[in-house]
């Protein structure tokens, strides 16, 4: 069981930790995700199973450990706005230039993470695996339905992520 | 062919399909219809490749580093949500938990058995994992703890509905719909029981005199669980009755605060426990902080909590006396809400 465990871990680690780092934004916090994944693989029943549901199971476990914490720091940051705006005047800072770009690219990502986390979870969790390469049969392995189904969450997923991306236009 | 639906579109987009081209040549609508597709689908690949801007490169994963951080034994996994299932775990929880027995004012003393605390909703309460808790354990070396003869191995495993609702003694709810392929696995039931914590001054030096020999009298409920498996996932759905505290011989209040002054008690969660509006009709549910994210939410329109951590989510509720979770791992919130939307 050690040797699977380690081979699981040496072959999946860095694909999983690309696919966490797309959702937390933060390499350091998508290890962390992914280290938590694989520790609750090592004492779970699926780690005996064949590698593609392993693979497909630690995805779905990623994704959505990392989508807690995506929210969990959201959640977080309004209570840290809601208390700086209570305590002291805003202020505005005056980046221009790169540092303008710079900011703005990273409000823009800002929006995506927040569209996507307000996605139902299949239609996320699709998204975000078929924009990251994934196949169809492994999307729907990771997700848990058919593959026929994955057009249809792909469809309503990208038109719902859209909506919510415009909607949150500054 | 006739006009292909959205999902036949959408998969002709990553995998074109000559009954789809040829369709589409000669359809203007499905040809719009495709468009619309095409750029929803360029849209969200724009998006999702431009979130690796904020590691540009990618910092170079090490993965022995990262092997070797977890060390050839993988580290113990984080603590999950501990709900009290056993009699002693019980009590620890209610002796925190159970803290928000409060007296309304103006009881009559004189009948010296205040009705106090009858679960109506839940609250979470956080804490770190990686601070000992081994404290709240120690609580119980302050109280004397008589079982009544209750059977504390947990929940026995039955053959039917029928039989659970012998054991837990309610009739249980029905579960209106179950996701496709959910197949029974197994159900276990346990018994309704009481549970009476007696303070005692001979083993807590510096209990107020007022507080030795009262009691917390604390009925735990029957309660029934069905676990399914779903396509390979599992799928839990749970009933309980109502959880009541009452008090003898004391002021609910004064027990109230003379627990959550003990310093076994962490300073944090004592904290959250005051703050907590009414007490009275509140469970408060311990979550490992950073690890479950949580919600409040609504379940057929009564107050729930809903919640999620890395491999499963969960909904708690209550309605109509009867406490209601529903818990699956790997099938989505959306999947649960439709099951927990039907039990009754």
């Amino acid at each position: 069981m050690d040797d699977r465990f380690a081979d699981v871990f040496h072959h999946r680690y860095a694909e999983l930790v690309r696919l966490a780092a797309r959702v937390t934004g933060d390499t350091d916090e998508a290890e962390d995700v992914v280290q938590e994944a694989l520790t609750a693989l090592s004492t779970h029943a699926v780690l005996e199973r064949p590698d593609d549901e392993v693979a497909a199971w630690l995805r779905r476990v990623t994704i959505n450990g990392a989508f807690n914490r995506l929210r969990g720091r959201q959640r977080a940051d309004a209570r840290t706005r809601r208390s700086a705006a209570a305590e002291r005047p805003l202020r505005i800072a005056d980046p221009s230039g790169p540092q303008l770009a710079q900011v703005v690219r990273s409000e823009e990502r800002a929006r995506v993470r927040a569209a996507l986390a307000a996605l139902p979870e299949r239609q996320r969790m699709c998204l975000l695996l078929r924009h990251s390469g994934y196949r169809y049969a492994e999307i729907a392995a990771a997700v848990g339905v058919a593959t026929g189904s994955v057009g249809v969450l792909l469809t309503r997923g990208e038109r719902a992520f859209r909506r919510h991306y415009e909607e949150l236009e500054p | 062919m006739s006009c292909p639906t959205d999902e036949l579109l959408r998969t002709h987009v990553d995998a074109p399909d000559d009954r789809v081209t040829a369709h589409v040549a000669d359809c203007d609508r499905c040809d719009d219809r495709l468009a619309a597709l095409r750029d929803d689908a360029r849209f969200a690949a724009r998006a999702v490749a431009d979130l690796d801007g904020d590691s540009p490169g990618g910092r170079q994963v090490d993965v022995d580093a990262a092997w070797r951080a977890a060390g050839p034994t993988p580290a113990p996994a984080p603590r999950r949500i501990r709900l009290p299932i056993g009699v002693a775990a019980g009590v620890v929880a209610l002796l925190v938990a159970g803290l928000a027995v409060f007296t309304p004012t103006g009881r009559q003393a004189a009948a010296d058995f205040l009705a106090g605390f009858r679960s109506e909703r839940f609250e979470v309460v956080t804490f770190d994992p990686d601070q000992p808790m081994a404290g709240l354990d120690q609580l119980e070396e302050i109280v004397g703890v008589d079982t009544g003869g209750m059977d504390t191995t947990g929940p026995e495993a039955v053959e039917s509905l029928a039989e659970a609702a012998e054991v837990s003694g309610f009739e249980v709810s029905r579960v209106g719909s179950l996701p496709d392929g959910a197949e029974l696995d197994g159900i276990v039931a346990s018994p309704p029981g009481t549970v009476r914590v007696t303070f005692r001054g001979d083993r807590a030096p510096g209990l107020p005199p007022a507080l030795d020999g009262a009691q917390l009298i604390v009925a735990i409920p029957g309660a029934v669980a069905s676990t399914y498996d779903v396509r390979g996932h599992q799928l839990m759905v749970g009933e309980a009755g109502q959880l009541a505290v009452d008090a003898q011989g004391a002021e609910l209040g004064t027990i109230r605060d003379y627990l959550l002054s003990r310093p076994e008690v962490p300073e944090d969660l004592a904290r959250q426990l005051t703050e907590i509006d009414d007490w009275t009709t509140t469970v408060p549910i311990p979550v490992p902080v950073d690890t479950v994210v949580w919600e409040d939410t609504t379940v057929a329109g009564a107050p729930a909590l809903m919640l999620d951590d890395a491999a499963a989510s969960g909904l708690l509720w209550q309605a109509d006396g009867r406490i209601h979770a529903v818990g699956a791992e790997g099938l989505g919130i959306d999947v649960l809400r439709a099951v927990a939307d039907d039990v009754g």
